[in-house]
């Protein structure tokens, strides 16, 4: 849920980690040096976490006075029809230090560079183009609008009289919606303004300045998409969210952790440390990850805090593998060998509190929590081949959830509030894996990948809408995306080969 | 033990006469074949290499005919007589000792950590070879071709390494010298999509880590 009440003033948007500074996307600032001894960890965050400042410019007063309420969102409803969403591109504004509530940045002009061919101009310019092409992708790859194409834009904008909003012009061409954007730069700032327009109800009800370092147009666009999906129709963006996995395109006889956008955009590693690194599984908040380094020799487990460019090792005797943060942030499950054979375990993310959750001669592995956390799935081999089973987080209660398909493996449960559903990679008549989804609620099994190459590791968007898995279809594996009925399938990542994508929430929204 | 594989007979013979006459009869050499008999120089058949013949075929392999399969060619023992010749592994890098081959890979069945005759005799000469450099330490690494899953790989590497240290222990290598660890899928020997691939991939592999 989006905080409950929007104060008209700056809203700090990215909460805690504002506190220490804007620039704490970019480098550890926080005092804590990173020790070459410790886990390679590189000062992590990049482009997809820097800050953005939130302020309300206002909107029509029924709109307003929804805002200072409570949780809102506009109920546009088309009986067999999706709502029809126009988002132009973003207009250039001149630099002004007149804005309300601008900052102390606003009354610094930016400074034209002299012998420079790349004015602020110029740069301005490509600013608003990458934020509207951004922004329009973010929208569209939610699916819930119908996008209504740019060329009708121009017939709307012909009818209007200059700088006013015609609403009929923009019912004409067969808007429900209308965003509308501008931008310029302000000193080191890049300034947004948008405004959401319920077209047919000829009313503004949303708006909002967004300001962010000058180079973040991409992360700028990202928080507007979010805000719109959220105030057009409750509907839970992943334009922030960042998906993890583990990637040889280093070197050879190397994995590395890396991080990516979403949308595939701004890969950049985690782990540097030239050996094997794998299995990456997020922290609700989004600002830490654990995974798997063979960095000592033997396969331990290791956290890395993503904002403090530090990083440790959690749980070293024996060999550890596959794993899975839990969705209070307090615990870690993953798979040991300590007593001597292949169980899956719990350790709080202090490292203290080792407990056994299983207890057999078969390999149990790969461990998943369901939203509440009081369920763990994984997979077993103790009917002879691999399948799903669910265990309460106490180890009781031993349930078997795949019954189809010789070989079921890398379950990760939706944290979907509205589906009850579980993915996992299965084989079914010894085909290579596909990816299945499996509902606890019709207890259907549905199949999402179809016999291209092998499909597996799956993992879900924050918003239970998405998943992304690894797949060789085109070659070496690489990471997908696609949403929860298989359609819209998107790849990612070209460069080397890549597996096991993490899909974790945005930095500083704990679930 | 393919570098090992030169004429040897002579030699072999006048260091066996050699020990005899001097009267401490293998005591260095652990492989100790039928002491009764008399070392005739010439292709003698290790014991776990006659086991090996006679057991009757219990694992699932491809080859049920009678063409050797290529474990089982793998698997013969090389030129006798190499075996009382002790390298100097002092002077050679733990790299070279690696390279060399002297302990083999054992490769598994699909979806298997279990050891078939095949393999327990290839790791039967490979206990051998430790036995006569008792300051050799081993990792055991499990290894998982590409069509299993990463994370159950992980595990079924581990089940692997594991299967061929019990299997080590009780031929006398002492656990201290071995450790082990899984890399799943991670590092297949051969990068190839096919039978044969995934054939070498599915293997434990013996690493010389000190010596």
């Amino acid at each position: 849920m989006k905080p409950p009440r929007l104060p008209r003033l700056i809203l700090a948007v990215i909460g805690a980690a504002l506190a220490t500074g804007v620039a704490a996307g970019f480098v550890p600032v926080t005092g804590i040096a990173r020790p070459v001894s410790e886990p390679g960890v590189l000062a992590g965050p990049a482009s997809g976490t820097a800050e953005v400042e939130v302020t309300s410019l206002g909107a029509s007063p029924a709109a307003t006075a929804a805002q200072e309420t409570g949780d809102w969102y506009l109920d546009i409803t088309r009986p067999g029809a999706p709502v029809r969403m126009a988002i132009p591109d973003f207009q250039l504004a001149p630099p002004e230090a007149a804005g309300t509530g601008g900052g102390e940045a606003a009354a610094v002009p930016a400074e034209p560079l002299s012998g420079e061919t790349f004015t602020v101009a110029d740069e301005a310019a490509e600013a608003a183009s990458v934020a509207s092409a951004v922004l329009w992708s973010d929208i569209e790859y939610a699916a819930v609008y119908r996008m209504l194409p740019k060329r009708f834009y121009r017939i709307a904008e012909a009818g209007s009289p200059e700088g006013v909003l015609d609403y009929y012009q923009w019912e004409s061409i067969g808007a429900d919606i209308l965003i509308r954007g501008t931008l310029r730069i302000e000193g080191e700032m890049l300034v947004a303004e948008v405004r959401m327009h319920a077209v047919r109800a000829q009313e503004n009800v949303f708006g909002r300045r967004y300001t962010a370092a000058r180079g973040a147009a991409r992360t700028l666009a990202h928080r507007i998409a979010d805000d719109i999906l959220q105030h057009a129709g409750n509907y839970q963006g992943v334009a922030r969210t960042r998906i993890a996995f583990s990637t040889n395109r280093s070197g050879p006889r190397a994995k590395e952790i890396y991080l990516m956008d979403y949308d595939g955009h701004g890969q950049r590693p985690v782990t540097a440390n030239g050996s094997l690194n794998i299995t990456p599984s997020w922290s609700p908040d989004g600002r830490a990850l654990t995974y798997i380094s063979y960095r000592e020799g033997a396969p331990a487990l290791y956290l890395a805090f993503l904002y403090q460019g530090r990083g440790e090792k959690l749980v070293g005797d024996f060999q550890s593998f596959t794993p899975a943060w839990s969705p209070d942030g307090r615990w870690i499950a993953f798979t040991s060998n300590r007593d001597g054979q292949s169980e899956i375990y719990l350790a709080a993310v202090d490292g203290s509190e080792l407990r056994r959750l299983t207890d057999n001669r078969a390999i149990d592995v790969a461990p998943t929590w369901s939203p509440n956390g009081r369920t763990i799935a994984f997979t077993s081999d103790r009917t002879g081949a691999p399948q799903i089973y669910t265990m309460d987080r106490d180890g009781l209660n031993l349930r078997r959830v795949s019954f189809e398909g010789s070989y079921n493996d890398s379950p990760a449960w939706s944290p979907s509030r509205q589906h009850s559903e579980i993915a996992y990679a299965s084989r079914i008549e010894r085909r290579p894996f596909d990816i299945v989804v499996h509902d606890f609620e019709t207890r259907q099994t549905r199949q999402l990948t179809t016999g291209r190459g092998s499909n597996e590791s799956p993992s879900w968007a924050p918003n239970g809408l998405h998943i992304a898995f690894a797949s060789n279809r085109a070659g070496d594996d690489q990471v997908f995306t696609m949403h929860r009925d298989g359609s819209n399938l998107k790849q990612l990542t070209r460069e080397g080969s890549n597996t096991t994508p993490r899909w974790g929430n945005p930095p500083g929204n704990p679930r | 033990m393919r570098l090992d594989s030169r004429p040897f007979s002579a030699r072999r013979a006048a260091a066996l006469l050699l020990a005899l006459l001097v009267g401490f009869a293998c005591s260095s050499v652990d492989r100790t074949p039928a002491t009764g008999s008399d070392a005739a120089p010439g292709p003698m058949t290790p014991p776990e290499a006659s086991e090996a013949a006679s057991e009757p075929e219990t694992d699932a392999g491809p080859s049920s005919s009678s063409g050797l399969t290529e474990d089982e060619i793998l698997a013969i023992p090389p030129e006798v007589g190499s075996e009382t010749d002790l390298l100097d592994i002092g002077a050679k890098s733990l790299e070279e000792l690696n390279t060399e081959g002297h302990l083999k890979d054992v490769q598994f069945e699909y979806d298997s950590a279990q050891l078939s005759a095949t393999m327990r005799a290839t790791l039967e000469e490979n206990a051998d070879w430790l036995s006569r450099y008792p300051s050799v330490r081993i990792l055991v690494e499990g290894h998982c071709d590409e069509r299993g899953t990463v994370e159950y790989n992980l595990a079924l590497g581990e089940e692997r390494a594991r299967a061929v240290r019990d299997y080590l222990r009780d031929l006398g290598v002492g656990s201290g010298r071995m450790r082990l660890i899984s890399y799943g899928k991670e590092f297949p020997l051969d990068p190839g999509h096919n039978e044969a691939a995934w054939r070498r991939n599915r293997r434990a592999h013996l690493e010389i880590v000190a010596k």
